[in-house]
């Protein structure tokens, strides 16, 4: 019962448990200095207190084994027939992130009550989450696509390998038959040239013949020319006694 | 939960962004992480309240239960703890109810230790500690509930006044109450240590 010009219990209780300001604190120790009966009662609470002490129980957290395995009884309790509890592991790499905001957020969505801003909160939270989300997925697709492209470029090299004896056989083929064509040309370009040339020849050795031939009827028929002038002019002579052409020298074939 | 040597969410995140978090997704992993957290200032409660360590695990169970069927209903108004608090009393209370009927005397202090058999409570306990023990199952139900909530749990008064819902003047008056009592049941140890009785305020 609160005495008229005393603090109340509230006040006291506040006072023990250490919740109160500096200045009411100041105030209520400097009642106690002059109050015994104020003073006895404190005294009579405290030491209630440090008997409660006595009996201290853990406060560590739940490793997680235990705190899955008592949330998997969830749904085998009565008053939770109606829960479908499935315990799943964060499996997206974002959502764990996204938790981690959560904390930055919610502090950031407080309202001067110390009561969480809902809508605040949900509004960064979307923003941020898609922002990490595809920041994280960027760099989950890159260690995954990357080690995937590795290995298929591993695995495509001994491919590659297999395929060089069959590049050689084909390019040696190749380049045979380009070369035997290029032979075959070759003949034939030189067989015509051959025959071309023979042709000429024969034409030459024909030409050469028929102006052979043609000399030397020239030369005969000049031959017989001379013998018939000499004749003519032998006869003449005959006819007045003296040449009218000489013989020429060393001539003296007879007609 | 850590993923790939990253951050460990639940060292950083708060009560309140993960039980958002399971609103929005329905993710009892997320709610995995308050059952971490909590589990075992949630059992505290209910062991101190029973004094019965069986009792306290299922009204343990049954208060994350009950928590997550109704996670919907929490729209971060209030605080995560304060919420959770809340069904945790709930849960105990609705647990000794249903007991209530099979005991001879439920404030007796020999079924207060005798309860279930339970070897491991009392056997670990002092006599200070026993009678402690003792004490407080025999405050009534509304003031041990106030005086574990601020003594043990390190409730502020306006927290349990949330909690509870009645005015901090009631919090305050409850606790008073429990004091006085407990400093009655307890004299003879109280006395024993009335050279350590100016101590510093709790923090």
């Amino acid at each position: 019962m609160t005495q008229p010009g005393h603090p109340t219990s509230s006040d006291w209780m506040q006072f023990v448990y250490n919740d109160v300001s500096i200045e009411q604190k100041s105030e209520l120790e400097a009642h106690l200095d002059q109050c015994s009966s104020c003073r006895s009662d404190v005294d009579r609470w405290r030491a209630a207190m440090s008997q409660l002490d006595q009996w201290s129980l853990a406060t560590a957290q739940a490793d997680p084994m235990s705190a899955r395995h008592a949330t998997m009884h969830i749904n085998s309790l009565p008053s939770s027939g109606r829960l479908v509890f499935r315990p799943q592991r964060a499996t997206l790499f974002a959502a764990s992130t996204a938790c981690v905001l959560l904390a930055f957020l919610a502090g950031r969505s407080l309202t001067s009550a110390g009561v969480v801003d809902t809508v605040a909160l949900r509004a960064d939270l979307k923003r941020e989450l898609v922002r990490e989300i595809r920041a994280d997925l960027a760099v989950s697709l890159r260690g995954e696509i990357e080690p995937l492209l590795k290995a298929q470029l591993a695995s495509l090299k001994p491919d590659a390998s297999s395929l060089l004896p069959l590049i050689e056989t084909e390019s040696s083929r190749i380049a045979a038959a380009t070369v035997a064509s290029w032979a075959q040309q070759d003949s034939a370009a030189r067989a015509g040239m051959q025959q071309m040339l023979a042709g000429v020849l024969e034409n030459q050795l024909s030409l050469r013949s028929d102006l052979e031939t043609l000399a030397m009827q020239a030369e005969a028929q000049i031959l017989r020319t001379r013998r018939e002038l000499l004749r003519l002019a032998a006869t003449t002579a005959q006819d007045d006694g003296a040449p009218l052409i000489e013989a020429p020298d060393g001539d003296d074939r007879s007609m | 939960m850590s993923v790939a040597g990253r951050v460990s969410p639940a060292a950083v995140m708060s009560d309140e962004a993960v039980m958002l978090l399971v609103c929005a997704r329905d993710d009892a992993g997320a709610f995995g992480e308050l059952v971490v957290r909590w589990q075992q200032r949630i059992q505290n409660l209910c062991l101190r309240l029973t004094a019965s360590m069986h009792d306290a695990e299922d009204a343990a169970q049954e208060t994350f239960a009950r928590a997550y069927a109704a996670r919907s209903q929490f729209q971060g108004q209030a605080a995560f703890s304060t919420w959770l608090w809340r069904i945790a009393l709930n849960a105990t209370i609705d647990l000794q109810r249903k007991q209530r009927p099979r005991e001879t005397d439920g404030n007796s202090p020999d079924d207060a230790l005798s309860r279930d058999q339970e070897p491991s409570l009392a056997a670990e306990q002092t006599e200070s500690v026993q009678a402690v023990i003792q004490a407080l199952q025999q405050l009534p139900d509304d003031i041990r509930t106030v005086v574990v909530l601020r003594h043990y749990e390190g409730l502020k008064f306006r927290e349990i006044s949330d909690v509870l819902g009645v005015p901090q003047g009631t919090v305050c008056s409850r606790m008073t109450d429990g004091l006085n009592r407990l400093a009655v049941m307890l004299r003879p140890a109280a006395h024993g240590l009335s050279s350590h009785s100016a101590s510093e305020p709790r923090p």
